[in-house]
């Protein structure tokens, strides 16, 4: 269970992932926050306002899919690194996923880098198609990767 | 003999803002800060601060901790003595400080006690040898002086501070072996777990820590296994090659200087053990002593930040600094506490404040 | 995530050992960048000691530096020339 050792289950992941037919649509963020703590940047981080917390800062996260555009700005906004992309228009056979990513170095655009699950498992070998600095204060940097179709809501994490 | 109007003790993210806050209505405030820079704990958090924008949510710690000492270093209101330790309060009101090697007596109007927590330990065969560190030595280490502190770490505790220090390690390129914390659940926020899974780092709760191992320092360490009754299950040992074991098991109050000064205080284990009495304003049951931050009840470093901005308020309306926007500034503070311990992560603080307001009565 | 600032380097001495530190370390920060982690020992049992809080609170780390003792070298910068010792025991005040 998520409680007992971090990581998001299919039960989980229901309540944060946008139905096939929004997915379909074009570029889209997933938002793996589950727990209610005190904390609202993505939020601010939205210019669509597609990112909301009705009740206070210590809100769940609620997104509004069909504001969201895939912009993927929150995602070097969120200081949990909870906040994804994934884009399935991509091409016919595989998707675009935006990660967080703080350790060096860095990895480049074409660069072929290990692709890891929310449990930390290697799914195999993916290649960076796009690169985005933070800027030099943020340093998170969001690294876009082309996956398999069918791994596109499995891979979470990448080793250079 | 110094006097002075406030004196703030400690100089972390309580003490800076206690200080700013009580300089910007016209208060003069001298920091005694005991490390060579001040800063306290924010100075090796290279990680994204939780809460709202007013506690800056989104910044990393070490730029909260360098724009906080920034903005104290260039007020005129404001003195700082680095390297400087505080030794005592007299009943007088007299403090006496360690400072520039000499022993000088300092006496202020009001104080205000921002002194922080330290570093619980943990009782386990081995637990003295060089290695066994705690979670925030490694962190000063890494992140202040970059150093490697080891090669192979195994971090016991699975609260914020276990988790945040096993990702840094693994941004410094040291390999964490596990995390491992003996209740069946993560207490730190699960999108810090999350996040170090994804980076393949193993937490294992239901698993404690037997003895350490090594000659004059460590090689490794057991752990073991425990059932639902939080004892070993035999059988279920695994041995773990390390060159250093991390302690993240809780902090306590450094309360030394509120005891001595005749503070009212009481045990209140949801603020994480002794901690003196002190009403909405953070003032103490001794008239002229404040205290902010984790001194008072340990809680994350954005309610630190925001304490010191009520503590130095209070404590400069006291002395006659602000009438008009005082008032307004403490509300504003009392309610921006309120809303970052107003979730379920904020339920153990919550019930930590009801029990200290039945002490005051 | 950090750059790090270290200045030109300087050299202490380590129980009369010469050790290369930057003036912006603290002695526990040097000697462990020197591979040091032993900084003392237990008065009673001769135990080894080494680091544990990094904050001046626990006195782990006390040491002999310029020949006094209970020195916390975790919150002491270096200085060029400085003479530090494993402190064995309680220390004694030579004045």
């Amino acid at each position: 269970m998520l409680l007992n050792d971090g990581i998001p289950r299919a039960e989980d992941l229901a309540k944060v992932t946008p139905t096939d037919e929004r997915l379909k649509k074009g570029p889209v963020v997933i938002v793996e926050c589950f727990q209610e703590i005190p904390c609202d940047p993505c939020v601010k981080a939205c210019k669509r306002g597609a990112i909301t917390m009705p009740g206070g800062i210590n809100d769940i996260p609620l997104v509004d899919f069909d504001l969201c555009n895939g912009c993927s700005l929150c995602i070097s906004m969120c200081p949990g690194l909870a906040i994804f992309v994934v884009d399935k228009t991509w091409s016919e056979d595989r998707a675009r996923v935006l990660i967080p990513y703080e350790y060096l170095p860095v990895p480049e655009v074409g660069q072929s880098v290990t692709g890891m699950d929310r449990a930390g498992k290697e799914l195999g070998s993916f290649e960076v198609v796009k690169v985005n600095s933070g800027g030099k204060k943020n340093k998170t940097w969001t690294i876009s990767i082309a996956v398999p179709q069918e791994l596109a809501m499995e891979v979470r994490g990448i080793n250079v | 003999m110094k006097t002075i109007e406030i004196l703030v003790i400690g100089g972390g993210p309580a003490g800076l803002c206690a200080a700013i806050s009580a300089a910007s209505l016209g208060a003069k405030v001298l920091i005694v800060e005991r490390d060579e820079i001040p800063g306290g704990q924010l100075v090796k958090q290279t990680h994204k601060f939780f809460g709202s924008e007013k506690q800056y949510a989104g910044d990393r710690g070490i730029h909260i901790g360098q724009m906080l000492v920034e903005n104290a270093q260039n007020d005129p209101n404001i003195e700082i003595w680095h390297a400087s330790t505080v030794l005592s309060i007299y009943e007088d009101g007299v403090v006496t400080v360690e400072h520039e090697e000499k022993h000088t007596k300092v006496k202020p109007e009001k104080i205000i006690v921002a002194t922080g927590a330290a570093e619980n330990f943990l009782g386990f065969p081995g637990n003295d040898m060089p290695g066994v560190y705690g979670a925030g030595a490694v962190q000063t280490l890494m992140n202040v002086a970059g150093v490697m502190p080891a090669k192979r770490v195994l971090m016991i505790g699975a609260g914020n501070i276990g988790l945040i220090v096993a990702y840094q390690l693994k941004q410094a390129g040291v390999e964490v072996a596990a995390v491992i914390r003996r209740s069946p659940v993560i207490d730190g926020y699960l999108v810090h777990a999350s996040k170090i899974q994804r980076a393949a780092i193993p937490i294992l709760t239901r698993h404690t820590i037997l003895h350490a191992y090594g000659d004059g320092k460590v090689e490794g360490a057991v752990i073991v296994k425990v059932g639902e009754d939080k004892k070993p299950i035999p059988g279920q040992e695994i041995d773990i090659k390390c060159d250093a074991i991390c302690l993240a098991v809780g902090l306590s109050p450094l309360t030394e200087l509120c005891w001595q000064a005749g503070c009212k205080m009481a045990y209140i284990s949801e603020l994480s053990g002794h901690v003196p009495i002190v009403d909405d304003n953070l003032e103490t049951t001794v008239k002229g002593i404040y205290c902010a931050g984790d001194v008072s009840g340990v809680e994350e470093a954005s309610s630190a930040m925001v304490e010191g901005r009520l503590a130095g308020v209070s404590a400069a309306l006291s002395l006659g600094y602000g009438k008009g926007a005082a008032i307004g500034l403490q509300k504003e503070a009392q309610k921006e506490l309120r809303q970052l311990r107003d979730g379920p992560m904020g339920n153990h603080i919550r019930k930590g404040l009801a029990k200290m307001e039945h002490n005051r009565l | 995530m950090l750059d790090f600032e270290r200045g030109e380097k300087i050299f202490f001495s380590f129980n009369g050992q010469e050790i290369e530190a930057y003036p912006t370390e603290t002695i526990a920060a040097a000697l462990h960048a020197a591979g040091v982690s032993k900084l003392g020992e237990s008065p009673e049992l001769h135990r080894p000691r080494g680091l544990f809080c990094a904050i001046g609170n626990c006195s782990s780390c006390f040491m002999v530096v310029d020949g006094k003792p209970n020195m916390r070298v975790c919150v002491i910068n270096v200085k060029p020339g400085m003479c530090v010792e494993e402190q064995k025991g309680k220390g004694e005040l030579n004045y």
